[in-house]
């Protein structure tokens, strides 16, 4: 990841936002401090699959940069009677496609390292299940960290990880600081920059959205903030969230 | 074509599939793109056999993740532009995606499409201003003092017929996609003044940059002569290839993928570039064997050269285009390195230094203030 002298914004372009700034402001918000949220998220894995219109767009380009593309010399390639330009005119011989610029298309050999790979699925086996704790669902979408309470006024309500800032840290802190506490120290994430990308104003108070993104580990919930979690995607977000909390949080979500 | 050399011919060639992976890039690319054809739901059968068709994995990684992290990271609430009021005056703020797009793209008038030849907006653009302007004019004599203007030969001075415009402001933050910073070119170029001696490596270096980059490279000439080198102007010394689009983000996929991390001795790249949105790293001779276009077939290359990348994106600074780039996992260092001069620093060697009249008041004051020092030292 890029260092942290690099992430900060330039010295002039100062992202902190006092809380001197915050109580002068207003009176009722200096009393409590503001919320801070966590929006975590664990990118896609796999490309997602093409529209037709899309496959059938990048098709026809394709097409057109072979039909365009000087033929394939195999003697620059391929030192005469070598074994590869052996495999290589074995394969060959086995051509029979054409490509749609009316050219014979060429065949690759396969290797025998690759032969041995097997292409894994698009659904995994966490997929099949609809396992919601697994990282390993839905791999071509965004999934979303979506925890219940576990005490409070809210229990047994699903929620995005949310709790109060402490002391004089900034939101950023206070974000990474909320998430072990909430669901362990065996996760590696990063927050997104120091500006929040979403807030919600629920009653008096007030949360402010971090964006941090999952790279590796496992969530464990000791039960005090959170006893239950789950990776949702921004559609099934729908069925934990409540309609009005989703509306505002929908927002920061993207749509993949 | 037929009638060079069978060998030149084949070095000319541009393959026609795509090139052979290192492991580790064969084996994302097989996963990632997960078998389209495997799907029951995709295309036809009759395309299952044919290379499969998908979008380069950093460009959709760009669109669904990195700009959304970009515009957090660059995002800056003080900007005059980034108020919402400013926002609902910009057209890209308040685009709305009709349901049917396509509908709206086919129900344009066949008048009104650009291609059309008496179309209006082609003619205009024809009879510009701009397009009037002589551009490109080559002398044949060098006049020693100022240039004459070509139309009328009335003679211009030299710093006016080659004053350019300073560049626009940079515009201030805000919040839209157009603003963000994104890769939009890569400029792969090798100058090899060993060519001087021996023209035909140039055909070494020339395919070596067809194959790492996917795209026909040309020559490059030299622009002024120099005597001592050798060298005269005209004469092929190196090689250039720009890439866009696919043939981009392939490229760079296969540099931090397979190539950085296999460089030895190498901290990483520079995070300094030209100010405005352009990087330039230098990759030795022996990286590019590295490149999986070039390993499998590293016989087939009688010389490798070292070759410069250029990578310009659309940022408004260094600390934009280095943030974009990061986000494909260029290796950069923790600090910038950056050249630095000391002007207080005076030349021990320089005989007239003492001279020399100093410029402004201040220096003045501060050569007077030294003197009196050096004085009040030596007299004690």
């Amino acid at each position: 990841m890029l260092p942290r002298a690099l992430l900060a914004a330039p010295a002039k372009r100062s992202l902190y936002i006092s809380r001197k700034c915050l109580a002068t402001a207003s009176a009722a918000a200096a009393s409590s401090p503001p919320n801070v949220g966590i929006l975590l998220k664990r990118n896609p894995v796999i490309l997602r699959q093409l529209t037709e219109f899309e496959h059938a767009y990048y098709a026809y380009r394709d097409s057109i940069q072979q039909g365009e593309a000087r033929p394939f010399n195999p003697e620059f390639y391929f030192k005469k009677g070598s074994t590869a330009e052996q495999r290589w005119s074995a394969a060959q011989e086995t051509a029979v496609e054409k490509t749609p610029s009316g050219t014979v298309q060429l065949v690759q050999p396969r290797e025998e390292e690759l032969s041995a790979l097997e292409t894994a699925s698009r659904t995994t086996a966490a997929d099949a299940a609809g396992d919601m704790k697994s990282l390993d669902r839905a791999l071509d979408r965004t999934l979303y960290l979506v925890v219940r309470r576990a005490a409070g006024a809210r229990k047994g309500e699903w929620l995005l990880p949310s709790g109060q800032m402490k002391g004089d840290e900034l939101l950023h802190e206070a974000a990474t600081r909320h998430l072990h506490a909430e669901v362990g120290t065996g996760l590696e994430t990063w927050v997104v920059g120091r500006t929040p990308v979403g807030h919600l104003v629920a009653g008096s108070e007030k949360i402010f959205y971090m964006k941090a993104h999952i790279l590796s580990g496992k969530i464990q919930t000791d039960g005090k903030l959170a006893d239950d979690y789950a990776w949702a995607t921004k559609q099934e977000l729908k069925e934990y969230l409540k309609p009005d909390v989703y509306a505002s949080v929908s927002k920061m979500m993207a749509e993949l | 074509m037929s009638s060079l050399p069978l060998r030149t011919r084949c070095l000319l060639a541009r393959p026609l599939l795509p090139p052979p992976a290192c492991r580790a890039f064969r084996r994302r690319t097989l996963a990632t793109v997960a078998d389209a054809s495997a799907n029951p739901t995709s295309t036809p059968a009759a395309t299952a056999s044919l290379p499969p068709v998908f979008r380069p994995r950093l460009e959709e990684h760009y669109y669904n993740t990195l700009q959304e992290d970009l515009m957090v990271l660059t995002y800056d609430h003080s900007s005059p532009h980034a108020s919402l009021a400013h926002l609902a005056t910009s057209r890209e703020y308040n685009r709305t995606v009709p349901e049917n797009p396509l509908k709206d793209v086919y129900s344009r008038p066949v008048e009104r499409l650009p291609t059309f030849p008496g179309a209006a907006e082609t003619t205009t653009n024809l009879l510009s201003l701009e397009n009037a302007k002589v551009k490109n004019v080559v002398l044949k004599r060098k006049f020693r003092r100022g240039f004459f203007n070509p139309i009328d030969y009335t003679s211009v001075l030299k710093g006016k017929l080659n004053a350019r415009e300073d560049a626009p402001p940079v515009a201030p933050f805000s919040p839209l996609p157009s603003r963000l910073p994104i890769v939009s070119k890569v400029v792969l170029r090798i100058w090899a003044e060993q060519a001087v001696a021996n023209k035909t490596i140039l055909l070494s270096a020339i395919m070596s940059l067809q194959s790492i980059g996917g795209v026909r490279a040309e020559p490059l000439f030299a622009t002024v002569g120099d005597a001592a080198k050798k060298i005269r102007e005209g004469m092929p010394l190196g090689a250039r290839v720009e890439l866009t689009g696919v043939r981009m983000y392939e490229f760079l996929d296969k540099l931090t993928q397979c190539v950085l991390p296999r460089l030895r001795e190498w901290p990483g790249v520079n995070p300094v570039g030209d100010g405005r949105g352009s990087l330039t790293l230098s990759l030795p001779d022996t990286a590019i064997g590295y490149f999986p276009d070039v390993e499998p077939h590293f016989d087939m290359f009688p010389r490798l050269f070292e070759t410069d990348v250029a990578i310009e994106t659309t940022g408004k600074n260094d600390w934009e285009a280095v943030l974009c780039l990061s986000g494909f996992q260029m290796p950069f260092l923790e600090e910038r390195v950056v050249a630095q001069v000391d002007e207080d620093a005076v030349d021990e060697n320089d005989p007239w230094a003492k001279f020399r009249k100093p410029k402004s008041r201040e220096e003045r004051r501060a050569m007077a203030a030294k003197n009196a020092a050096a004085a009040a030292a030596a007299k004690k």
